[in-house]
């Protein structure tokens, strides 16, 4: 399809248009993070970096009801809680977002027995997806198969100094485009600049190697590779709430056995309760084991029922993580142990001359270093 | 009333609870109907082994076997054993109380593909459940397969279950049963010890033959040692897992063991495909 330019200044007006008839969730800035909220007319969305929190909610919602049950002297009477059909856009979501949304589908969206409840969200939500004019030091999109301008969702638009270059990917995406007011067509430079954008964003990100899903489900029985890479790890399950494809839930009934609510929320592979089934047996009461499950299921087992990494390298795992985990260095750490090459885990801490930074270790910047500020001394 | 028509991921629908005996202390039997008739239908059309979602509202879901043959015509029949919140709930239950039930889910035994072949049952304590299922579906289609053994036991003669089908078993043509258990009482006057003994007493042939085992690791162990021994094949050797489910459609993310799911692949797993399988079991 056809690339537009949508002149400076007129975005919010298309935003107000679009909050006239969408539900319109955008990022939103309150008390110092960033999430997807729904906007009203004349708010601007923070548009600057990519949000805390994914826009995952807003279609697999954190708690949802499934039904309400009621019973009397004539039974049982189940009320299954109706599907919302408010059309809904999400605005300004990074490439990385948006392709997370096209991951969690495959198996929701499963032809034989699809989830009803996201089915029907997905049908009546656009994505209108802002492409990336740079990268987060946590980002690596590239790494799993994404790109920071990546043509993913339903319209797809690129900040150009204020103007922005757009394009509906989708009948639902011209629909939107229809409402943005006079557009002009994007001229040969236009299109030249957005994809040296695109390329320069890309360059600035390490492009890590992904070991195969054959040859990560062979790392499955090396326990040592497993319990070294968790020694950290406090299960506290922020990388999975934080993560724009973790779709596990749990389902739990809120009520008395006369009537009540059933919910399906969001859970996390990373608790032991996960797993721990009636009679006491857990197949993952270790936590290095969680997280095989968690590492093996977005890097093996999704990829080879669906052949795609369930990951998006948004990086939001890596940021959230409260003792520094860093994701990164478990894809680089598995490439060295699939290779039969050897570990990155040292016994003693080695001295800083010893280690090959990893792409993941954050080189101060000059200032930092010229004004001592953040050294330890 | 909702109806299966327009059935909904995670919806059950209810059930009336038809008759409930007891099969040891801690274990009860439920016979259930589905109330709508096109749920029953779905669940009259289901293959042995696959299970069901039962539902008591206000506590919670629990995923348990179909004990009866898809060949009975009545009721499902589920064996419960008093484990958990929800489990305890059931057992609370009597005739003419109403459940919720979905499914049914699960691949189920290959049941067409062993017409003509000999079954070797193996089973341990109330895992005989699942094993119940398709060996009395064999009962019921007895032309279709060849002979049938079942080895089966529990730790005392009070853990034995289905002990009403004994007699049965028993003088079915072409059937050999043997029971056991760890520790008789004063009472019992049959055979002591341990089910991997049974069978290597009677030393079936592997020769046009499938072993379904249904049981605790112990013995599933222990088996596996025995027909090895005796030349089964990992693919002429079949068993059932189970783990913790909560939606039972191959979505909540916790069932799997590779990137199987066994509420949505199985439970229903030969040895081969476990053998191949990398999973926390």
């Amino acid at each position: 399809m056809v690339t537009k330019i949508l002149p400076a200044g007129n975005i919010q007006s298309w935003i107000d248009k679009l909050v006239a008839s969408y539900g319109v969730y955008a990022p939103v800035e309150v008390e110092g993070a960033s999430s997807f909220k729904q906007i009203k007319a004349g708010q601007a969305p923070a548009f600057d970096a990519r949000t805390d929190l994914s826009p995952k909610g807003i279609i697999f919602k954190q708690v949802e009801k499934i039904l309400s049950y009621k019973k009397d002297e004539n039974g049982i009477a189940i009320e299954y809680a109706p599907e919302e059909e408010t059309k809904t856009v999400i605005f300004g979501l990074r490439p990385c977002d948006a392709r997370s949304f096209t991951l969690t589908d495959k198996p929701f969206l499963d032809p034989v027995m699809p989830e009803n409840k996201y089915a029907e969200r997905r049908k009546h939500t656009a994505l209108v997806t802002m492409a990336c004019n740079k990268a987060c030091n946590t980002c690596f999109c590239t790494s799993v198969g994404g790109a920071p301008d990546e043509k993913v969702g339903d319209v797809w638009m690129m900040n150009l100094d204020g103007r922005y270059i757009v394009e509906a990917l989708t009948e639902a995406g011209e629909e939107l485009l229809k409402t943005a007011g006079s557009l002009s067509d994007a001229t040969v430079d236009d299109e030249a600049a957005a994809k040296r954008i695109g390329e320069t964003v890309a360059a600035s990100m390490e492009k890590l190697e992904v070991p195969s899903a054959k040859a990560l489900d062979n790392l499955f029985t090396d326990e040592a590779f497993w319990q070294n890479l968790t020694a950290k790890c406090l299960s506290c399950g922020a990388c999975t709430f934080v993560c724009p494809t973790c779709y596990c839930f749990d389902v739990k009934d809120d009520g008395t056995v006369k009537s009540g609510d059933r919910y399906r929320g969001w859970d996390s592979c990373m608790f032991f309760q996960y797993n721990r089934a009636a009679g006491g047996h857990n197949p993952r009461e270790f936590h290095w084991k969680r997280m095989r499950q968690r590492m093996l299921h977005k890097f093996s087992y999704f990829p080879e029922k669906y052949g795609d990494i369930d990951c998006v390298g948004c990086g939001r795992c890596i940021k959230s993580c409260p003792v520094s985990y860093d994701l990164r260095d478990f894809i680089q750490s598995a490439l060295r142990a699939t290779a039969g090459m050897e570990l990155g885990f040292a016994e003693e801490l080695p001295t800083e001359d010893q280690v090959e930074p990893l792409a993941c270790d954050v080189k101060p910047s000059d200032e930092i270093v010229k004004t001592g500020v953040g050294s330890d001394d | 009333m909702t109806s299966a028509t327009d059935i909904k991921t995670m919806l059950p629908l209810t059930a009336t609870i038809l008759e409930v005996f007891d099969e040891t202390p801690d274990i009860k039997t439920f016979r259930i109907k589905p109330d709508d008739e096109q749920e029953w239908e779905k669940f009259q059309n289901r293959k042995s082994g696959q299970v069901a979602e039962l539902s008591v509202f206000g506590t919670g879901e629990s995923v348990i076997s179909i004990t009866s043959p898809p060949t009975q015509p009545d009721y499902l029949e589920f064996t419960i054993k008093r484990t958990g919140v929800v489990t305890d709930m059931i057992h609370t239950f009597i005739a003419g109380d109403k459940i919720g039930i979905r499914g049914p889910y699960g691949n189920g035994f290959p049941v067409d593909d062993w017409k003509g072949k000999n079954l070797v049952f193996v089973a341990g304590g109330f895992a005989l459940a699942p094993a119940r299922s398709v060996l009395n579906y064999a009962l019921d289609k007895r032309d279709d397969y060849g002979h049938i053994d079942l080895f089966y036991g529990a730790r005392t003669p009070g853990d034995l279950c289905f002990k009403w089908e004994y007699d049965r078993w028993k003088n079915e043509k072409d059937m050999f049963f043997d029971v056991t258990v760890d520790c008789g009482d004063d009472a019992w006057t049959g055979k002591v010890g341990v089910v991997p003994a049974l069978v290597k007493d009677a030393n079936p042939s592997p020769e046009n033959t499938i072993a379904i085992i249904c049981g605790p690791p112990i013995m599933i162990k222990f088996t596996l040692q025995e027909l090895n021994a005796m030349g089964f094949q990992p693919e002429q050797i079949v068993t059932t897992l189970e783990g913790k489910m909560q939606c039972c459609v191959g979505l909540c993310g916790r069932c799997n063991v590779g990137s199987k799911f066994i509420c949505k692949d199985g439970p229903v797993f030969t040895l081969a495909e476990l053998n191949a399988i990398n999973g926390d079991f």
